[in-house]
C-alpha cells in the first residue's frame, strides 16, 4: 500500500514512537510499519464501517479515510522536515526527528491537525505493538512478552485474586496457536 | 412497496428490550415478528477457537457495533451551533447485530435504587427540590421499585446473575436471592473491599451477568461458568458464560413457531392511519435493499435510545421537544453518564494482573447512590458508583502509565513495562441528570441515504456532572491511597464533552415514561399517549438516569412493559393509562 517514500518516514515515525532499547523491539522490528501498512490496504484503510462524507473538509482529519490520512500526513511531516532542516523526516538524525515531534506534540507548530495525525500515528503504533500478531505487527508476541501479557484463550479460574506473577506462569498464547491446531 | 402478511405484533430492534418482549409475547401464541437492522450471530465459538472473541484488533475495532457509513447521527455541544455527522464511533458504542448492544456488554447488572423511580418526588421529601437550577428537568419514572421487582429479578434470573444477595445494604427489597454465587474477588477488587470497609463503606460483589457457574435460566438455556479469560466487553463471549440475548433468550425463542427474527431488516418508520392515532404497521428496508410494508396490530420499538427517538421523531409520534420553552416530549431527557475515578499504580510485590477479568468482575459500592447520601445537602444532585473493575486488561485497550509520563518514547516504554501489571482502576459511574439544553431532535440539514433527516444529538456535560464527577473522584482517590496506591491519577471530567474518547454506552432517554403526558412521551406501561398501539422500550424511557448502569433496568422495563401488552392491553386494546 504504502510508497517506499512513506515507508522509509513511517518507519522513522514509529521508532521514534517505540525505540529500540535493552528492554524490548523497537516498533518497527516489532512489525509495526507491515502491521500498518496491512491495515491501510484493507477494510480499515478505506474507512469502512465509518462515515465518510462525499465532500470531506479539507482541515477535517475525521472526514478522511485512514488511507488518506496517512498519505496526508507523511507527506506533511517531510514538509515540516523539509522546512527546518532541508531534508525528509526519515533523514533527520533520531534526536531531530523527536526534537520536531515533541514540538507537534506541544502544538508549537503551525499546522491546522498534524497534532491529530501525531495522535492518529501514536494509536496506530500502539496497535500494532501491542495486537494479536495474527495481523503483522507485535512479532513473535515482542509486545506481550515485554510488558507481561500472556495473550488469548486463557482459563484464569484458578488465578483469580492471587497475588502472583501470572504472566510468569502461563504460556503466551496467540490466535494462530488455535488456528493451527484446529 | 411490497406489503407482507399481516402480523399481530412487530418488534422492531432484537437487543436486550426487543428480546426481553419477544420472549414475554412469544408465550400469548401470538404470531409476532422482530425485525433487526444487524445480522445473526453463531453462538459461543469457546475458548479456544482462534475465532473473533480472541481478537484484541476486532474487538477495539467495533466489528459487530452499528455501521456509520450506512447510518450515522449528528452532534453538537449547544443549540447555538452547527451540528456535525459522527464520523466514528468513540464515547460510546451501538450494536448493529442479532443480540444489539446486548452481545457485547460487560454483564454489569445492578438494580437502580428505589428512590431512583421517584427522584423528583425524593428531592421535593428532602426539602431540595426549590433549589434545582433552572435547566434540570427531574421527573419521575412513573411507576415504583415495588412495580418492577418481580421483572428485575426475572430479568437476573433469565442472565444468570452472580451477586450476593443482601450486601449491598442500600438496594431495594429483593423477593429472590441472586441465582448464583458472586463471582470471587478480583485483585483490585479484594483490596478495594478491604480499603473501603476502612473507610466505613459498604462494599459488594458487582452483580454479574457472567455466570459463575453453570446455570440452566428459567428459559432453559444453559449458561456456562465464567472462566475470566478477560475478553468479554466488545466481544460475544466465547465460553457463552455471559447473559445476553444470543447466550440466554435467543435460542429459546428458535423453538417457537410463531416467533421469527428477520435479520438485516432497518426500520425506516411508523406507519399510522390518516388521523395520526393508530399504526398500521412498519415500513423498513429488507436484506436486499428492498423496501416492504410489515403489517401489525401491535407496534413495539425496541432499539437503542437513537433509534427509538428518531423512529417516533420521522413517524410524526408525540410532540418533538423544543428546547427554548422545554415544550414537547420527544428527544426529552437525553442523558449520559458522567465519568471520572482514579488510575491506581502499586509497588512492583502488589500483581493485579489485569488481564484475568470478566466484564463484571469486581467490587463496588453504593454509598453516593444512597437515599440519605442523595437527600442530604452536597452541592449537586443525584449520585453514583465507584466500582474496582477488572474487566479485561487487553493492552491496546488498557495500557495506563503515570500522569505527566510521555505518551511515546523511551521513557513512556519504561514506564509502561514497570506498571503493566501493577496497575487498576477506579470507576465512577454517576448519574445524569435530564437538562433542558440535552435533547435529541431531527437535523434539518443532514439527510441519510433514504432521504431522512438524520437524528441530532445536542448534549455537553452541565455543571451539576462535573461537581458531581469532581466529588466522586476525589472519593476515589481516598480509597486508592487506602488500597495502598503507591501512586493514584485522578480522572475527573471536564466539558466539553469529547464524542472520541470512550467513556460508555449509557446513552438513555429521548422517549420519557412518566405519569405525565406534558412531560413524558410513554406512560407508565411505555406506551405512546397518543397512538395508543405503539410501545417504545428500552433505555429510551428513562427521564433521567441514575448512577447505575442502566442494563438490568432496561431489561426489567421491557418485561413490564410486555406483560402489561399481554395482560391487559391484548383484552381490552385501548390506552393503559390516562
Amino acid at each position: 500500500m504504502l510508497t517506499a517514500k512513506e515507508h522509509a518516514c513511517l518507519a522513522a515515525l514509529v521508532d521514534c514512537l517505540i525505540p529500540a532499547d535493552a528492554i524490548g523491539p523497537s516498533a518497527s522490528d516489532a512489525g509495526v510499519v507491515a502491521f500498518i501498512d496491512g491495515q491501510l490496504g484493507g477494510d480499515y484503510g478505506a474507512g469502512k464501517g465509518t462515515y465518510l462524507p462525499a465532500e470531506p473538509d479539507a482541515d477535517i482529519p475525521g472526514d478522511w479515510s485512514p488511507r488518506t490520512f496517512y498519505s496526508k500526513g507523511l507527506a506533511a511531516l517531510d514538509e515540516l522536515a523539509r522546512q527546518s532542516a532541508g531534508c525528509d523526516f526519515a533523514q533527520l538524525d533520531p534526536g531531530d526527528r523527536h526534537e520536531l515531534l515533541s514540538a507537534i506534540e506541544r502544538k508549537a507548530i503551525a499546522h491546522p491537525w498534524i497534532a491529530h495525525f501525531l495522535d492518529q500515528a501514536i494509536q496506530s503504533t500502539m496497535e500494532g505493538y501491542f495486537s494479536d500478531p495474527i495481523h503483522g505487527g507485535n512479532r513473535n508476541a515482542g509486545g506481550w512478552k515485554m510488558v507481561g501479557f500472556p495473550g488469548c484463550g486463557h482459563d484464569y479460574r484458578s488465578f483469580v485474586g492471587k497475588n502472583l506473577p501470572v504472566a510468569q506462569l502461563v504460556p503466551i498464547q496467540t490466535i494462530a496457536d488455535f488456528r493451527d491446531r484446529t | 412497496m411490497r406489503t407482507l402478511p399481516r402480523k399481530d405484533a412487530v418488534i422492531c430492534g432484537v437487543g436486550w428490550a426487543g428480546s426481553v418482549v419477544l420472549a414475554e409475547l412469544a408465550q400469548t401464541g401470538l404470531d409476532i415478528v422482530g425485525l433487526e437492522r444487524g445480522k445473526a450471530r453463531a453462538p459461543a465459538p469457546g475458548l479456544q477457537a482462534g475465532a473473533i472473541e480472541q481478537d484484541d484488533l476486532q474487538g477495539l475495532r467495533g466489528a459487530m457495533m452499528q455501521d456509520l457509513s450506512v447510518e450515522t447521527i449528528t452532534h453538537r455541544h449547544e443549540a447555538s451551533q452547527t451540528a456535525r455527522p459522527l464520523n466514528r464511533f468513540g464515547a460510546y458504542l451501538l450494536g448493529e447485530v442479532v443480540g444489539g448492544a446486548g452481545v457485547a456488554w460487560n454483564g454489569i447488572n445492578t438494580r437502580f435504587n428505589p428512590h431512583d423511580f421517584e427522584f423528583r418526588t425524593h428531592l421535593a421529601k428532602a426539602g431540595r427540590l426549590a433549589q434545582i437550577p433552572d435547566d434540570m428537568q427531574v421527573a419521575d419514572f412513573g411507576i415504583s421499585y415495588k412495580d418492577i421487582e418481580a421483572d428485575y429479578d426475572w430479568f437476573e434470573a433469565i442472565t444468570g446473575t452472580s451477586g450476593q444477595s443482601g450486601a449491598n445494604p442500600f438496594e431495594g427489597f429483593r423477593s429472590h436471592a441472586y441465582r448464583n454465587p458472586p463471582l470471587p474477588d478480583s485483585m483490585s477488587g479484594s483490596l478495594f473491599r478491604t480499603a473501603a470497609t476502612k473507610l466505613g463503606y459498604h462494599p459488594y460483589p458487582i452483580p454479574a451477568a457472567n455466570s459463575s457457574r453453570e446455570f440452566v435460566n428459567p428459559l432453559g438455556v444453559k449458561l456456562h461458568a465464567c472462566v475470566f479469560c478477560g475478553f468479554c466487553d466488545r466481544f460475544q463471549c466465547p465460553v457463552g458464560a455471559k447473559g445476553t440475548p444470543v447466550s440466554a433468550i435467543l435460542p429459546a425463542l428458535a423453538r417457537q413457531r410463531n416467533v421469527e427474527i428477520r435479520a438485516q431488516s432497518r426500520v425506516l418508520k411508523v406507519v399510522l392511519d390518516k388521523e395520526g392515532k393508530h399504526a398500521r404497521g412498519v415500513e423498513y428496508v429488507d436484506a436486499e435493499g428492498q423496501r416492504v410494508f410489515q403489517p401489525a396490530d401491535v407496534v413495539v420499538l425496541s432499539g437503542y435510545t437513537y433509534s427509538n427517538t428518531h423512529l417516533m421523531l420521522l413517524s410524526g409520534i408525540g410532540k418533538p421537544y423544543d428546547p427554548r420553552h422545554g415544550e414537547g416530549v420527544v428527544g426529552r431527557g437525553y442523558a449520559y453518564h458522567v465519568r471520572g475515578g482514579a488510575t491506581m499504580f502499586f509497588d512492583e510485590g502488589t500483581w493485579i494482573n489485569g488481564f484475568i477479568g470478566s466484564g463484571a468482575l469486581g467490587t463496588t459500592i453504593d454509598d453516593f447512590n444512597s437515599a440519605a447520601f442523595t437527600a442530604s445537602s452536597t452541592d449537586f444532585y443525584g449520585g453514583g458508583m465507584i466500582t474496582a473493575e477488572s474487566s479485561g486488561g487487553r493492552p491496546i485497550r488498557r495500557m495506563a502509565v503515570p500522569a505527566g509520563t510521555p505518551r511515546w518514547g523511551a521513557e513512556w516504554k519504561k514506564a509502561a513495562v514497570r506498571y503493566y501489571n501493577h496497575t487498576a482502576r477506579l470507576n465512577v459511574c454517576g448519574a445524569s441528570m435530564a437538562d433542558r439544553r440535552n435533547y435529541l431532535d431531527l437535523d434539518p440539514s443532514s439527510v441519510d441515504r433514504w432521504g431522512r433527516p438524520r437524528l441530532r444529538m445536542t448534549f455537553d456535560f452541565r455543571e451539576n456532572d462535573i461537581k458531581l464527577s469532581r466529588f466522586l473522584t476525589e472519593r476515589s482517590l481516598e480509597i486508592a491511597r487506602e488500597m495502598g496506591a503507591v501512586r493514584a491519577d485522578g480522572t475527573a471530567a471536564s466539558a466539553p464533552y469529547d464524542t472520541k474518547a470512550y467513556q460508555g454506552s449509557h446513552n438513555t432517554g429521548g422517549v420519557p415514561m412518566g405519569a405525565d403526558p406534558a412531560t413524558s412521551a410513554v406512560n407508565p406501561y411505555l406506551q405512546s399517549w397518543s397512538v395508543p398501539n405503539v410501545f417504545v422500550v428500552g433505555g429510551s424511557a428513562f427521564p433521567q438516569l441514575p448512577g447505575k448502569n442502566p442494563t438490568a433496568t432496561i431489561g426489567a422495563l421491557a418485561r413490564w412493559s410486555a406483560r402489561a401488552i399481554r395482560e391487559r392491553y391484548l383484552k381490552n386494546e385501548r390506552a393503559l393509562a390516562a
